[in-house]
């Protein structure tokens, strides 16, 4: 799942894959806003399957916690 | 076993396509044929919409009644458009099928809902167009509300050309305080507001200001010269107290009723006549009346903002709260169930409740920047926000509506608030227009 996001956010970003790793940070490092946060979002649900409740955006900051968290979205599905 | 999803949970799982074509286009018709006869729509076309046919575009309105869906959708036909709405109507049962079938993108109104963003994006990435209305409610006043702070990043984000419609005579059509339906005329008038180029020239804020422009609109200005009238059935001033509560003469507030065509205030018996053109007319000698509703609104809510902003300002009232349904819809077009009372108090501080719901010990404190206003669900009487993402609707035991409305609005702009009031008119205006 970590490398499909990385895709996702190389492409959205338009940046090397190489430059992304699970610490990422999106705000800081990736310089992105709310909305390209959401994008991305709306790309991985769509390629995973689950929906991300909106509570949960707010405990999304690098990576890591957005691979985590739709694993275990998985999980309980 | 699973467990059973709540009709809140099963909504926000849903990941929305563009509005399917068939049964968006028959209920487009649908909506020719009911209303616009009925309400005598004319469509006025600025642009060539052949150029944007089948592509994918934004379209953004002035939100002038509960009937825009039928003065919007037919302008645009046959290209389908995914609408944005109140979340809450999705659980009112008259409504909640047909948002679904028709991929209607639920939004909660004025806190951030990143679910219904994610789904503008997916829409217009696959090829779709949808309709906003920025001001995040219908017209209160029969003019605009500035539009939600975001606004213009969220068109800039999408980068997909903005098309709008300026509909006129849609609130004098179905009034925010009495929704009786009054036909006359809605003239429905659809352009290019910007470009895919203006949009990625300009900046976020250069678009929120330029929308705010264009989308303005004031029903009563525009009646004096269309002279359009409406018919109100000898009960043009039913329940505007609920809008209107200050008297322009006493300055008293809450002290205002109506029936019929009139409005009069009890404590010092100023009195005005409104008839189906929508003109306001002083009654007695003594009567001290503005020239028309939207201009006796603007120098309440300059009133209301006095008082907001003195000191030791506190609104305080007993109300009952409603909530959503878990499971299954609201019937007999219910805005929500009432699951609790309490104390609601506004101060500096922000909002502030204390009660119950559903039986057990409820409180929130709202601070007032994250409080810009309310929604109303229909008319006057009521009014909504989320606490926490929960839908909780406030019942107030006297007519009071629109002044909490007003004092919240006030509050939130005079402590920091990000959404101001980009319409208020200066005093001196006010003044001279009675």
């Amino acid at each position: 799942m970590i490398g499909q996001i990385i895709e996702i956010i190389a492409q959205q970003k338009e940046v090397d894959p190489s430059e992304i790793t699970g610490e990422t940070d999106f705000y800081n490092d990736l310089e992105m806003n709310s909305l390209d946060v959401v994008s991305c979002v709306a790309d991985i649900e769509e390629l995973s399957g689950v929906s991300i409740p909106d509570d949960k955006f707010t405990d999304i900051h690098t990576v890591n916690d957005l691979a985590e968290l739709i694993e275990q979205l998985q999980k309980g599905k | 076993m699973a467990e059973k999803l709540t009709e809140q949970k099963k909504l926000e799982q849903r990941m929305l396509t563009p509005a399917p074509k068939l049964p968006y286009r028959f209920m487009a018709l649908l909506s020719r044929v009911l209303y616009c006869k009925k309400f005598g729509v004319k469509f006025n076309y600025n642009i060539d919409l052949k150029q944007y046919r089948g592509k994918s575009y934004v379209v953004v309105s002035n939100h002038a009644s509960r009937y825009d869906h039928a003065f919007t959708a037919p302008a645009f036909f046959p290209d389908t458009l995914n609408y944005v709405v109140g979340y809450n109507e999705f659980f009112r049962s008259h409504l909640a099928g047909l948002l679904r079938t028709l991929n209607v993108i639920p939004k909660k109104n004025f806190v951030p809902y990143p679910y219904s963003v994610k789904q503008m994006i997916r829409v217009i990435r696959q090829g779709g167009r949808i309709m906003i209305m920025p001001e995040g409610m219908s017209s209160i006043s029969g003019a605009n509300q500035p539009c939600a702070v975001g606004s213009g990043q969220l068109l800039k984000y999408l980068g997909v050309p903005v098309l709008y419609t300026k509909i006129s005579g849609g609130y004098l059509t179905s009034t925010k305080y009495c929704l009786d339906d009054r036909p006359g005329r809605v003239e429905v008038t659809v352009d290019l507001l910007l470009s895919a180029e203006e949009l990625s020239r300009m900046s976020e804020e250069e678009i929120q200001q330029y929308l705010n422009e264009k989308l303005y609109h004031d029903d009563y200005e525009w009646n004096k010269t269309a002279k359009v009238r409406f018919k109100g059935k000898n009960e043009m001033a039913k329940n505007l107290h609920t809008l209107l509560f200050w008297c322009p003469k006493c300055k008293k507030m809450l002290t205002m009723k109506s029936e019929g065509n009139t409005i009069e205030c009890t404590a010092c018996g100023n009195k005005a006549n409104l008839n189906e053109y929508y003109e306001l007319t002083a009654q007695g000698e003594d009567s001290l009346i503005p020239s028309t509703p939207k201009v006796w609104f603007d120098m309440q809510r300059s009133e209301v903002r006095k008082m907001v902003g003195s000191d030791n300002f506190e609104l305080k009232e007993n109300v009952k709260i409603g909530t959503l349904p878990e499971y299954g819809f609201l019937k007999k077009q219910a805005t929500s169930e009432i699951t609790g009372e309490g104390t609601l108090i506004l101060n500096k501080s922000g909002l502030h409740f204390k009660g119950t719901k559903k039986g057990e010990v409820f409180e929130f404190d709202i601070a007032p920047k994250f409080l810009p206003t309310y929604g109303m669900c229909t008319d006057v009487s009521r009014f909504y926000t989320f606490v926490e993402g929960q839908f909780i609707e406030f019942y107030p035991e006297k007519a009071s509506a629109e002044l909490w409305m007003m004092a919240t609005e006030e509050n939130h702009r005079l402590n920091g608030g990000a959404w101001q009031d980009c319409y208020l008119k200066n005093e001196d205006a006010c003044e001279t227009s009675m």
